[in-house]
C-alpha cells in the first residue's frame, strides 16, 4: 500500500496534466469580446468608491516622484507662445487703456504742478498789494458768490 | 470770512500772473494757427485759382487787420463756447460771469471788443486785475465777467509750502488742525 502524501500528489499530477490539455481548446473557443460586451461597466464602476480608493494613496509620495523639470524640459516653450495671441491677451488686459489712462494722468500732474507754482506767484502778489493797500484779506470776497459761497459765521 | 480751506483755490479770482501768462500764451498760440490757416489758404489759392498771394509782408497792414480780426474771432469763440482760451486753459482760469454763472456770447462778445480800451489807456484798464476787489480789468467791468481759477475736474490748489506757511500765520484754515482742536463746549 502506498502512503497517502505520494498518492496526493499523483491525483494533483493528473490533473494539472488533464487541465493542461483541455484548458487551452475551452479558452480559445471563448469569445472574449462577447464577454467583455455583456458585462455592465457602469454598474461595476458605480459600486467603487473613489474616494476610499483615494484615501488609500499618497499623493505626496506620487508627486515627490514626478520629475517636475524634466517633464518642463520636454515642453516645446517656444510653439507654445507662438499659439498664444498676445495681442487678444492685451486687449482682455486692457493695456491700451491703463497705458493711456497713466500717461494722460502724468501729463495732468505736471500741468498741474506749473499751474500751482503760478497760484502761489498769485497770491503772493496779491498778498503784497494788499498790505501795500492796507486791506484786510478776510473783508474780500474769495470769489463769485455760485463758485465759493460765503461761510455763515457761528 | 474769505479763508482758504487746505489752500484750495478753485472758484477763486485768478490772479495778476496767471492771466499775464495765459495771454501770453494766447497770443502765441492764435499767431501760430493764424500763420498755418494763411500757408494753406494762399496754397489753396495758387493751386486752384492761380491767384498769388503776398505772404512776406507786403501788405502790412492788412495782414495786420486780418490777424487782429482773427484774434478777436479766436478769443469770442473759445470763451462763448467753453469760457476759456487754450492759454486760460494751460494756466488753469476760466471766465466766468459776475455771480459764477457760465459766460454766454453776448457777454464774450463784448468783452473780446473791448479789450483794446483796457490796452489803449496806456495799460490803466488793467490795473483792477492788480488792486480791484474782484481783480477785473476795464473789458471784464464792462462785460460783467469775472476771472476764477478752473483746473477742469481737479481741484487747483497753491504750492503746498505756500499753504502750510498761509496756515502758520493764520491767513487760511488748517482742517487737520480744526479735527485735532478740542471742541469748545
Amino acid at each position: 500500500m502506498t502512503p497517502p502524501s505520494e498518492s496526493s500528489g499523483r491525483l494533483n499530477g493528473a490533473i494539472n496534466r488533464v487541465v493542461g490539455h483541455v484548458a487551452p481548446p475551452v479558452i480559445g473557443a471563448i469569445d472574449v469580446d462577447a464577454v467583455v460586451q455583456r458585462v455592465d461597466l457602469d454598474a461595476l464602476l458605480a459600486d467603487v468608491d473613489l474616494d476610499r480608493l483615494l484615501e488609500n494613496v499618497d499623493l505626496n509620495a506620487v508627486l515627490q516622484r514626478v520629475d517636475l523639470n524634466a517633464l518642463v524640459d520636454q515642453v516645446d516653450m517656444a510653439a507654445l507662445i507662438e499659439k498664444v495671441d498676445v495681442a487678444a491677451v492685451a486687449e482682455r488686459a486692457e493695456i491700451g487703456e491703463l497705458v493711456a489712462r497713466s500717461t494722460s494722468e502724468v501729463a495732468g500732474s505736471t500741468l498741474d504742478l506749473a499751474r500751482r507754482q503760478l497760484v502761489g506767484l498769485d497770491v503772493i502778489v496779491i498778498g503784497v498789494v494788499n498790505r501795500m493797500l492796507r486791506r484786510d484779506p478776510d473783508e474780500l470776497k474769495p470769489g463769485p458768490e455760485l463758485l465759493v459761497p460765503a461761510k455763515v459765521e457761528s | 470770512m474769505n479763508e482758504l480751506t487746505s489752500g484750495q483755490v478753485t472758484g477763486r479770482y485768478a490772479g495778476p500772473v496767471s492771466r499775464l501768462l495765459g495771454f501770453a500764451v494766447d497770443g502765441a498760440v492764435a499767431l501760430a494757427i493764424f500763420g498755418i490757416l494763411t500757408t494753406v489758404v494762399a496754397f489753396t489759392f495758387r493751386l486752384l485759382l492761380g491767384i498769388e498771394i503776398d505772404t512776406d509782408g507786403g501788405q502790412t497792414g492788412w495782414w495786420l487787420l486780418t490777424y487782429l480780426a482773427w484774434f478777436f474771432l479766436y478769443h469770442w469763440a473759445s470763451l462763448a463756447i467753453t469760457g476759456r482760451t487754450a492759454g486760460k486753459w494751460l494756466v488753469g482760469v476760466r471766465v466766468v460771469e459776475r455771480d459764477g454763472s457760465p459766460l454766454r456770447g453776448r457777454p464774450a462778445l463784448v468783452r473780446v471788443l473791448t479789450f483794446p480800451l483796457s490796452v489803449v489807456t496806456l495799460g490803466l484798464g488793467l490795473v483792477g486785475i492788480l488792486i480791484g476787489r474782484e481783480r477785473r480789468a476795464l473789458h471784464d467791468v464792462l462785460a460783467g465777467s469775472v476771472v476764477v481759477y478752473d483746473w477742469g475736474d481737479r481741484p487747483a490748489e497753491m504750492p503746498a509750502p505756500l499753504t502750510r506757511w498761509l496756515e502758520r500765520q493764520g491767513a487760511i484754515e488748517n482742517p487737520a488742525a480744526a479735527t485735532e482742536a478740542p471742541s469748545a463746549d
